[in-house]
């Protein structure tokens, strides 16, 4: 399998905070992958370290085949385009002159403004606007139009549904769809929102505390899961301790407890008779589909099994 | 180094797109106006000759105009401008966008520097020549002070001089601004800077600070300091690039 991007053991730590932790990630060529996680769990330091952004600790990285290093790094960067966080604008200049400002330090023709305004969904009077004017969806259009101008074989994209709304979502989804279809494009995309990638994403990486938990073909990952249980429960964090007692892993969601990973009939019946013996009343139970969140809370109990729910959306 | 200098002219070529109204050159252009006001008043205000032996008109305005200018306004404006063309990249959090680009990371603080520089070269030679303006509009109204065609040669020498002195601050106000966020930092080290430096000059020693260069070789009549102004400035330079391009992208 041919990998557009990967990285071997990589570490990264900022004084006594390890924001990364020995992830060995691996980015298949032609695919969307869904670098997904709760806020802190190390996707954006490992996009800034794909991006030479950030020195790694230890570790390597390598796109396209070769190691990203000093020799290489104008190279291989000449393939990637990347939105990190929200888009970098000037906002006193126009939207057209944005693009010709990346434009011109990328070396490219000028043809390559009128295609990159097309994917922003920008018509020539927006483009000639001062981007101060901007909604927060035209600048996010705009800065996804950065990012392809060189239409790059590699797209990284860090949290880029940030302040869309569900038209700019669609908008998105509809850009990712086509360049995956084109197959000329690799695209990781970040994101806490795991429904709005399961959508798009054909491989999916799950990460958690600075660490890779799980990572493969989506398909892969949802069929490898059989749903979660949902017990709506009088006292959550008792009903926790009494389940982990009785050897039971479940997450803490409001005034739920989840039961995620292959969970049978007959272990939700143990569920609900130690929560009852403990002293917690249970309210209702329901089973929830396979999903990539369902995929996620489980993946998240086998590592931690006295963990609470992380903050995902 | 193949990628290195190469990349320096689509650096040059994008920086000049992203200064496009952003007003750093009416700030160029401002702060000298503040000299040649006074180069106006000190003209306007000017005895004339009582005899052959007394300095000329010239002469005393453009010692005024290049004294406070070097002394006090050139470090302002540097730190100013510094500011400024950092705070472009601060205010779009655009590093993470500039140094993630095929180009390299010093070719960035390098195009920057150009900008400051080029900028601070502007602002003096707007100095000079509006000096020349002022002087030649001075002489007409006032025939009296018996001043001669305006000393485009002097003026140039002097221009020349205080320039190329100032250059060790552009690289090292640049170093700051893009280290600090915000016209704060480089305002405050310019101002402390100037403070001690008339302090400095005073004890005779100001040629030996950074913001003493350019008024110790201005009033001494002392042009080998240019020599000096000019190889200090580039090592700040390349110090600079060398300390920004090893660390994590800013913000």
């Amino acid at each position: 399998m041919l990998l557009a991007a990967e990285t071997h053991h990589l570490t990264r730590r900022y004084g006594s905070v390890q924001a990364v932790r020995g992830i060995d990630l691996a980015v298949p060529s032609g695919s969307i992958y869904g670098l997904l996680g709760p806020n802190g769990a190390g996707k954006t330091t490992t996009l800034r370290v794909l991006l030479g952004l950030v020195t790694p600790t230890s570790g390597t990285v390598c796109l396209f085949g070769d190691t990203l290093d000093a020799a290489s790094r104008s190279r291989l960067l000449a393939r990637v385009g990347a939105l990190i966080e929200e888009p970098s604008l000037y906002g006193h200049l126009t939207g057209r002159q944005n693009l010709e400002a990346t434009r011109r330090l990328r070396r490219l023709p000028a043809a390559a403004i009128g295609r990159a305004l097309e994917i922003a969904g920008l018509n020539a009077s927006q483009a000639d606007r001062r981007v101060r004017t901007y909604s927060q969806g035209m600048r996010q259009r705009l800065g996804l139009g950065l990012a392809l101008l060189s239409q790059p074989a590699l797209l990284i994209l860090d949290e880029p549904t940030n302040g869309l709304d569900p038209n700019g979502y669609q908008d998105l989804r509809d850009v990712l769809a086509r360049l995956h279809q084109e197959g000329q494009t690799t695209v990781i995309v970040s994101s806490h929102q795991l429904t709005e990638v399961e959508r798009v994403a054909t491989h999916v990486g799950l990460m958690r505390g600075g660490q890779l938990i799980r990572q493969g073909p989506l398909t892969h990952l949802l069929q490898g899961s059989t749903g979660a249980v949902h017990l709506r429960v009088s006292a959550p964090a008792q009903g926790a301790s009494a389940l982990v007692a009785a050897g039971l892993g479940s997450t803490v969601r409001g005034d739920e407890l989840v039961l995620s990973g292959a969970v049978s009939d007959a272990a939700t019946a143990t569920a609900v008779r130690v929560l009852v013996a403990a002293g917690v009343d249970v309210y209702g139970v329901a089973t929830q589909a396979p999903s990539l969140e369902a995929v996620f809370f489980a993946a998240t109990a086998e590592a931690d099994p006295h963990e609470s729910e992380p903050a995902l959306s | 180094m193949r990628s290195t200098w190469s990349d320096l002219s689509p650096a040059v070529a994008s920086q000049a797109v992203r200064l496009r109204g952003s007003g750093v050159a009416w700030v160029a252009l401002g702060v000298p106006a503040l000299a040649i006001a006074l180069a106006a008043l000190v003209l306007s205000a000017a005895e004339a000759p009582s005899d052959a032996g007394e300095a000329d008109a010239w002469a005393e305005v453009m010692q005024a105009a290049f004294c406070v200018w070097s002394l006090m306004l050139l470090p302002l404006l540097t730190a100013l401008l510094a500011a400024q063309v950092a705070a472009l990249e601060h205010g779009a959090r655009s590093w993470k966008h500039l140094f993630a680009m095929p180009v390299w990371k010093g070719a960035h603080v390098a195009s920057m520097w150009l900008a400051v520089a080029g900028l601070t070269a502007l602002a003096t030679t707007a100095l000079a020549v509006g000096i020349a303006v002022v002087g030649t509009v001075v002489s007409t109204l006032r025939p009296a002070l018996e001043m001669p065609a305006a000393p485009v040669l002097a003026l140039a020498q002097a221009a020349g001089l205080v320039y190329v002195c100032t250059l060790p601050l552009v690289g090292g106000h640049l170093w700051l601004s893009i280290r600090w966020p915000g016209v704060g930092v480089g305002l405050g080290v310019a101002i402390a800077g100037v403070l001690t430096n008339v302090v400095l000059l005073n004890l005779g020693a100001g040629v030996w600070t950074p913001y003493g260069l350019a008024p110790s070789a201005l009033m001494q009549g002392q042009s080998w300091l240019a020599g000096i102004g000019l190889t200090v400035g580039v090592a700040v330079l390349v110090a600079s690039m060398w300390h920004i391009t090893r660390r994590d992208a800013p913000g």
